[in-house]
C-alpha cells in the first residue's frame, strides 16, 4: 500500500496558495560517518566492497566519499570459507568469487585506525529470472510556471518475472544501466561516427518489491521506472536489467531509502532520519556506520528497444530541428561521458 | 423537605407607575443569620429556558458582579439584606430586581430579548472570579460567543482554531489534524461531544473542526485539573457541550460562506417539555474544483459534511432523558492518484434523575465509529485500505451536594473498542493481494469518586480518584520475541494464541487527582493540583502531524498503557472588580510508557506493529501567563505560554535507540507561544477582532553529510532526531461584523468580513531538504497557506 504524497492538493488547489520556496536553515553539515557499500551475489564475478567516509555537503562532489585506504576487508560464509578483498582503487576492495545460494555471507573490516566493522550475516537466496521486459510510452502532465499545463512524454519500463515455480516468495530489488547508440550528424560533420554510451537511466530510481503481498504468482507489467523520452532511443537502446533475491531487512531498508530521499514536506511524510543498514561496529554499539552490505542472488537480463519498435517517433539529437545538433558530441561523440565508438559484443 | 426553605414571594407593584420592580424574598427567614450568604442559580432565556451564557449579573449597593459561565450558572455572596441585582446581556433587556436576602438561596431568573439597541457589551463566557474563585488549575471555557471572536479562516467560526487562542494550547499548523496541549501529542486528548468520544475532530485535513458552530453551547478545556470522572488521556479533555433545541418556537439559523455553508433547525416536540435541534454543513468545494483550468484538478475531489442531532425531553419534574447523534464524512482524491476518505457516526442517550435537591443520578450511554478509507486508484496496485474503530460505551454516576460547601460525584463506566487496524482488498485490475489484520478487542472499565469542597472561605479541595482496569481479548496470536534482544521479526522465536474473548493483557491503573484553591483575598488565589492519567488507547501516528488514516493501537500483550503524572501550580489575580484576570501556571509532566517509532516505521498493515514502536519516557514543562481586560467595548487578551516537551528513548544499539539514549525534543516542542486577541464591540451591530499569534517553529531532523550507493543514488544522512527548527509561525488575522440586523422576532442577518494572514506570511508547515551538486544542501518549506484568505460569511437567524 503505498500513500501518494499530493493528498492535501484538491484543498490548496482550492485556496491556489500552497507554495514551496527555499529559505535558509543553519546547518552544520560536516559530520562524517563511517560508510560501506557492498555486494556479495551468486553471479561468477568481481565482487565489490566500498569503503569511505561520508561526503561533506557542499565541500567538492558530493557523491564522492573520501575513501577509507588500508583496510583489512573480508568475507565469510557460514561453511567456514572467507574471502579476502583487496584494494583495487583508492577504497574500492575486490574480490572475485561466486557466492552459494542457501550459503550464510558477512562482512568483517578492520579499518587502518584499528575500527572494526560487521554486517549482520545474511543468508544468500537465489533470484528468480526475468520473463521479459516492456516498453511503453506514458504522458505525465506537468505545470509551467506560468500555470499553463504541458505534457512531458516518458518511457516507461515494465518487467515481467514468474514466481509460481518458487518454494518461497521473495523480496526483490531491480536495477539496471543503459547503453544507448549515439549518432553524430548534424551541420558539416564529415564521416559521422556511432558512439556507444552508457547511461545511469535509474537515477535516483529504487524499485523494491514484496512479492508475498502480490495477488498472482506473477509479475506481469510491473513497472519499473520511467525516463525520459528523447534521442537516446532514437535509435537501439539496451537495459542491462538486475533483479536481486533481498532479505526482508534489505527490503525494508531500500524502502527507507526510497523514503528518505523523497521527502516533499507533505502531510504524509516520515520525519525523516538516518536510514539504517546492516552495518555496525562491534566495539561500540551506538555508533552509526551508514550504507548496506547486500547479500543477494542475481538474475539478469538484456532488454533492447528502440523507436521503431516504441512506435512514437523521436529524432536523433544531431538532426532535431530544436538547435540540439549543434552540441560538441555531434561532430565528436567521444566528448560524452562513458562513451565508446567500440560495438558492444552484445549489440546487433 | 429541606432546612433551607425557599420563599419566594413575587409582590406585584407594577400597578405603581413610578416602578415595576420584581422583589424576591429568598433563603430561610426563621434561620439563623449566617455572616456570609450565597446566592445561586442559573440565567435563562424567558422563551425556551435555554441557559444564557456570559450574562453580567451585578448586586447593588455592592461592588460584587458575577457572570454566568456556559450552564448559565452564577454565584453571588453578601451579607444578609436588601439589594438590587442587575442581569444583562447583549441582545436582552436588563433584569432588574429587589431581593431581601436571607440565607442561602438558589433561584434562576429569565431574561426577554431586547427590541431596542443595548449599550451594555458582555464579552466574558465564564463568572469574571472564575479564574479565581474555582478549584481547578487549567481549565478553560469558551462560549460560542468567545469562538466568535476567534480568527476565522474561509469566515468559519471554528471550534479547534478558537481553542489555539488558548495558554498551552498548539497545533502543527494550517491543515494539521488536532491540537497539542502543553506540547502533548494529539491522540493525549479526551475530545467528547455530548459524551461521544471524537477520534478524528477535523474536516478537510484540519482546515476545519468537525463541530458544527451554531450546534455548540460551549466548550470547556482541562489541560491541568482533571476531574475524577474523565480519564484515558495523558494531556488535557476537551469537552464540547451541544445545544438543547428551542422548546417554545420552531427557530433557525445558518452562514453560507465561500468554502461551506451551515444550517441549524430546533424547535419543540411537545411545547416547553421536549425539543430537539437539527444542524446539517456541507462544503462545496468539490464544485469549484470541477471548474478548474488543471485536468488533475477537475479529477480532483474534497468534500465534506455533517449532520447533528439532538433530542431532550423533561419527563417529569424530576427526570430528563435526551439523544444525541452525529455523523461526518470527509472525501479526498487527488487526480488519478490517490483518494481518501474518513467518516465519524456516533450516537448518546442519558437519563437523569433528580432525587430530593441533592442527589441527580445520570446514564449515559454511546456508541459510535470511526472509519478511514485509502484508496490506490491508479496501476497494479489498485486497492482500498480500511481501518475503523468501533466502540461501546455506558455509565452510571451520581451527584450528591449536601451542602454548598460540599459535593460528591461516584461514578462507573466502561469502554468496549472493537478495532479493525486494516482490511486491504484489491480493486478492479490489481495484482494486491488482500489482506487483514486481526480485530483488536478491548474493555476499559474505570469507576471514580470526585470530592469537592469548600474548607473555608480561604481554602478549596477537590480530591478524586480514579481506578481503571482495561483487558485486551482474544482471538489473538501473540508473537514471543528472544528475550533481552530488540523485537524484530528476525528475533521472534514463539507465539501464543488465544481463544475469543480470553484475555491477552490487562493492566490497571490507579488515578489520584487533587487541586487545591487558597485564596490570599477576594481578587486572588493560589492553586495546586496534581493528576495521574492513563491512556490505554493510542493513535499510532509517524508523520509530521496526525492523519485521518492513522490507526489507533489498543494496549496489549507487547504495548503497555502510557501514563502520565501532572504538576501545577497557578497564582491567580483580578484586578478592577475582576474585570481585568490575570495568572501565572507553571506546569510539569512526567510520561512513561511513551510510545516512539523507529526511523521510517512502517505502520500500516503490519502483523507486528510491536517491531517498529519504541517505549520511552517523556516530560514536559513550562509557564503560562495570562491577561484578560474582559469587560466594556474594548476586550484585550494576552497568552503566553513558555514550554518545552522531550522524550527519551535509551539505547542498547544504535539500531533501537534514539538520539544515542538522549533527551529530544518531540515532534511538538514549541517552547514560545503568544496570542493576542483584541475585540471592539463598536456598536450593538457591529464589531471588530484582531488575533495575532506566533509560536516558536517545530523541530524538524536536517541532513548532516551524505553519501552515495551505486552511483546513482546520493543517500542524506540526518542528525540526531529533531536537533534543527523550522521557522517560526506568526499570523494576523481581522474580522469584522456588521449585525445582526432585522426584525427580532423574524430574520436577522449579520455579515462578517475576515481576513486571515493578513500580511501574506509564508508560514512553513514542514521543511524538507534538497542537494544541488556541489552546493550546500538546501531547505525547502512547505508553507500550506502562503497568501491573505479574505472571505466573507452571511449568517441568518429565525
Amino acid at each position: 500500500m503505498k500513500i501518494k504524497h499530493l493528498a492535501i492538493v484538491p484543498f490548496l488547489g482550492f485556496l491556489s496558495s500552497g507554495c514551496i520556496d527555499e529559505i535558509k536553515l543553519d546547518i552544520d553539515t560536516n559530520q562524517q560517518k563511517v560508510v560501506v557499500n557492498g555486494l556479495v551475489s551468486d553471479s561468477l564475478q568481481v565482487q565489490t566492497v566500498q569503503l569511505g567516509y561520508s561526503a561533506v555537503i557542499g565541500v567538492g562532489n558530493d557523491n564522492i566519499l573520501t575513501p577509507i585506504e588500508g583496510a583489512s576487508v573480508l568475507v565469510k560464509d557460514d561453511a567456514g570459507s572467507s574471502f579476502q578483498f583487496l584494494e583495487a582503487e583508492k577504497g574500492i576492495y575486490e574480490k572475485e568469487f561466486q557466492g552459494e545460494s542457501g550459503k550464510v555471507y558477512h562482512l568483517e573490516i578492520q579499518l587502518p585506525d584499528g575500527k572494526q566493522i560487521r554486517s549482520v550475516p545474511a543468508l544468500l537466496r537465489k533470484a528468480p529470472e526475468i520473463s521479459d521486459a516492456k516498453f511503453e510510452i506514458v504522458e505525465e502532465s506537468y505545470l509551467t510556471p506560468n500555470g499553463n499545463e504541458e505534457k512531458n512524454k516518458l518511457l516507461q519500463v515494465s518487467l515481467n518475472t514468474n514466481l509460481s515455480n518458487l518454494s518461497e516468495r521473495p523480496y526483490l530489488l531491480w536495477r539496471t544501466t543503459g547503453e544507448y547508440e549515439f549518432w553524430e550528424g548534424g551541420g558539416l560533420t564529415i564521416n559521422p561516427k556511432v558512439c556507444y554510451v552508457k547511461n545511469n537511466v535509474a537515477l535516483n530510481v529504487i524499485k523494491v518489491l514484496d512479492t508475498h503481498k502480490m495477488a498472482s504468482g506473477h509479475l506481469i507489467d510491473e513497472p519499473f521506472l520511467r525516463t525520459d523520452y528523447n534521442y537516446r532511443f532514437s535509435d537501439r537502446y539496451c537495459f542491462h536489467l538486475q533483479q536481486y533475491a533481498i532479505s526482508a531487512s534489505e527490503y525494508k531498508y531500500w524502502q527507507a531509502v526510497d523514503a528518505v530521499i523523497h521527502i516533499d514536506g507533505s502531510m504524509f511524510d516520515p520525519p525523516p532520519g538516518t536510514v539504517k543498514g546492516n552495518l555496525f561496529n562491534p566495539d561500540d554499539s551506538l555508533e552509526l556506520v551508514v550504507g548496506y552490505f547486500t547479500v543477494a542472488g542475481v538474475s539478469y537480463k538484456r532488454a533492447f528497444t528502440d523507436a521503431s519498435s516504441i512506435g512514437t517517433f523521436v529524432s536523433r539529437k544531431c538532426e532535431s530541428l530544436n538547435g540540439g545538433g549543434r552540441g560538441t558530441e555531434c561532430a565528436y561523440c567521444l566528448s560524452i561521458v562513458n562513451s565508446t565508438t567500440q560495438k558492444p559484443s552484445y549489440w546487433p | 423537605m429541606s432546612k433551607i426553605i425557599y420563599t419566594i414571594i413575587f409582590l406585584a407593584l407594577g400597578n405603581l407607575a413610578f416602578s415595576q420592580q420584581e422583589v424576591l424574598v429568598l433563603g430561610e427567614t426563621n434561620g439563623k443569620p449566617k455572616e456570609r450568604l450565597i446566592l445561586t442559580g442559573r440565567v435563562l432565556d424567558a422563551k425556551n429556558n435555554q441557559p444564557i451564557p456570559g450574562a453580567v449579573l451585578h448586586l447593588d449597593p455592592t461592588d460584587k458582579n458575577d457572570v454566568t459561565d456556559a450552564d448559565g450558572s452564577f454565584k453571588l455572596t453578601m451579607p444578609i439584606g436588601i439589594y438590587t441585582l442587575k442581569i444583562s446581556f447583549l441582545g436582552y433587556e436588563e433584569h432588574i430586581v429587589k431581593l431581601h436576602v436571607f440565607g442561602d438561596a438558589k433561584h434562576d431568573f429569565t431574561l426577554s430579548e431586547s427590541t431596542t439597541e443595548l449599550v451594555q457589551v458582555t464579552v466574558t463566557e465564564t463568572r469574571t472570579d472564575e479564574n479565581v474563585t474555582s478549584v481547578l488549575t487549567g481549565v478553560e471555557q469558551m462560549s460560542i460567543e468567545k469562538l466568535e471572536r476567534q480568527a476565522k479562516f474561509l469566515g468559519e467560526t471554528d471550534v479547534l482554531r478558537s481553542l489555539q487562542s488558548v495558554t498551552g494550547v498548539t497545533s502543527a499548523g494550517e491543515g494539521a489534524s488536532g491540537f497539542n496541549v502543553r506540547g502533548g501529542n494529539t491522540d493525549e486528548n479526551l475530545i467528547l461531544m455530548d459524551g461521544n468520544l471524537v477520534f478524528n475532530p477535523v474536516h478537510a485535513l484540519g482546515f476545519f473542526s468537525l463541530f458544527h458552530p451554531d450546534m455548540v453551547q460551549g466548550i470547556t478545556l482541562y489541560k491541568g485539573g482533571v476531574p475524577a470522572k474523565y480519564g484515558g488521556r495523558l494531556s488535557s479533555v476537551l469537552d464540547v457541550k451541544l445545544r438543547e433545541g428551542n422548546d417554545e418556537k420552531l427557530s433557525g439559523q445558518g452562514g453560507v460562506g465561500i468554502a461551506s455553508s451551515r444550517l441549524v433547525l430546533e424547535g419543540p416536540i411537545i411545547k416547553n417539555k421536549a425539543s430537539f435541534i437539527v444542524g446539517a454543513r456541507a462544503s462545496y468545494v468539490d464544485w469549484i474544483l470541477k471548474r478548474a483550468k488543471n485536468v488533475d484538478l477537475r479529477k480532483s475531489q474534497a468534500f465534506f459534511y455533517d449532520l447533528t442531532a439532538k433530542a431532550d425531553a423533561r419527563l417529569t419534574q424530576t427526570t430528563k432523558i435526551g439523544f444525541t447523534a452525529f455523523n461526518t464524512h470527509d472525501n479526498f482524491q487527488f487526480a488519478d492518484e490517490v483518494k481518501f476518505e474518513y467518516a465519524t457516526t456516533s450516537g448518546s442517550a442519558y437519563l437523569r434523575q433528580l432525587i430530593g435537591d441533592k442527589i441527580n443520578i445520570t446514564a449515559t450511554a454511546n456508541i459510535g465509529q470511526y472509519t478511514s478509507n485509502l484508496f490506490d486508484i491508479n496501476g497494479n496496485d489498485m486497492s482500498k485500505f480500511t481501518n475503523q474503530i468501533k466502540y461501546l460505551r455506558g455509565g452510571v454516576s451520581g451527584f450528591y451536594q449536601p451542602a454548598n460547601s460540599y459535593q460528591l460525584e461516584l461514578g462507573v463506566e466502561q469502554s468496549r473498542y472493537n478495532v479493525a487496524p486494516g482490511r486491504l482488498v484489491p480493486q478492479g485490475i490489481s495484482n494486491v493481494k488482500a489482506d487483514v489484520l486481526p480485530e483488536e478487542k478491548g474493555i476499559e472499565s474505570s469507576i471514580f469518586l470526585h470530592n469537592q469542597w469548600t474548607v473555608s472561605k480561604k481554602l478549596e479541595l477537590m480530591a478524586g480518584i480514579r481506578y481503571t482496569s482495561f483487558k485486551n481479548l482474544g482471538p489473538d496470536r501473540v508473537l514471543l520475541y528472544e528475550e533481552g534482544m530488540p523485537k524484530t521479526e528476525e528475533t521472534i522465536q514463539d507465539s501464543l494464541l488465544f481463544a475469543d474473548g480470553e484475555k491477552t493483557a490487562s493492566y490497571t491503573g490507579l488515578e489520584p487527582r487533587f487541586s487545591l484553591r487558597l485564596s490570599l483575598n477576594e481578587a486572588s488565589s493560589v492553586k495546586l493540583g496534581y493528576n495521574r492519567s492513563y491512556q490505554f488507547f493510542s493513535q499510532i501516528s509517524n508523520t509530521a502531524s496526525a492523519t485521518p488514516i492513522d490507526i489507533w493501537q489498543l494496549s496489549n500483550y507487547h504495548i503497555k498503557p502510557q501514563h502520565a503524572d501532572n504538576f501545577s501550580i497557578g497564582y491567580y489575580q483580578n484586578f478592577k472588580e475582576n474585570t481585568v484576570q490575570t495568572y501565572l501556571s507553571i506546569f510539569y509532566r512526567k510520561i512513561d510508557q511513551l510510545i516512539d517509532y523507529k526511523d521510517f516505521a512502517k505502520l500500516l498493515l503490519n502483523h507486528h506493529i510491536e517491531t517498529e514502536l519504541l517505549m520511552g519516557k517523556g516530560k514536559a514543562y513550562g509557564a503560562e501567563l495570562y491577561f484578560n481586560k474582559a469587560y466594556g467595548h474594548h476586550h484585550f487578551e494576552m497568552n503566553y505560554t513558555y514550554s518545552r516537551t522531550l522524550r527519551q528513548v535509551e539505547a542498547n544499539d544504535e539500531q533501537e535507540g534514539v538520539s544515542k539514549g538522549e533527551w529530544y525534543p518531540s515532534n511538538y516542542d514549541k517552547p514560545h507561544s503568544l496570542n493576542l486577541n483584541y475585540f471592539w464591540q463598536i456598536k450593538s451591530n457591529s464589531s471588530f477582532s484582531v488575533n495575532f499569534t506566533y509560536s516558536t517553529g517545530r523541530p524538524t531532523t536536517a541532513p548532516v553529510s551524505s553519501f552515495s550507493s551505486g552511483n546513482v543514488l546520493t543517500i542524506p544522512i540526518y542528525s540526531e532526531r529533531n536537533q534543527f527548527r523550522i521557522p517560526d509561525y506568526h499570523r494576523l488575522d481581522v474580522a469584522y461584523t456588521v449585525g445582526p440586523w432585522g426584525k427580532k422576532e423574524r430574520w436577522r442577518n449579520s455579515l462578517t468580513l475576515s481576513i486571515y494572514n493578513l500580511y501574506f506570511r509564508k508560514n512553513a508547515f514542514s521543511v524538507f531538504f534538497r542537494q544541488k551538486p556541489f552546493q550546500s544542501v538546501t531547505a525547502y518549506r512547505v508553507a500550506v497557506l502562503g497568501s491573505i484568505f479574505p472571505a466573507i460569511t452571511y449568517d441568518f437567524k429565525f
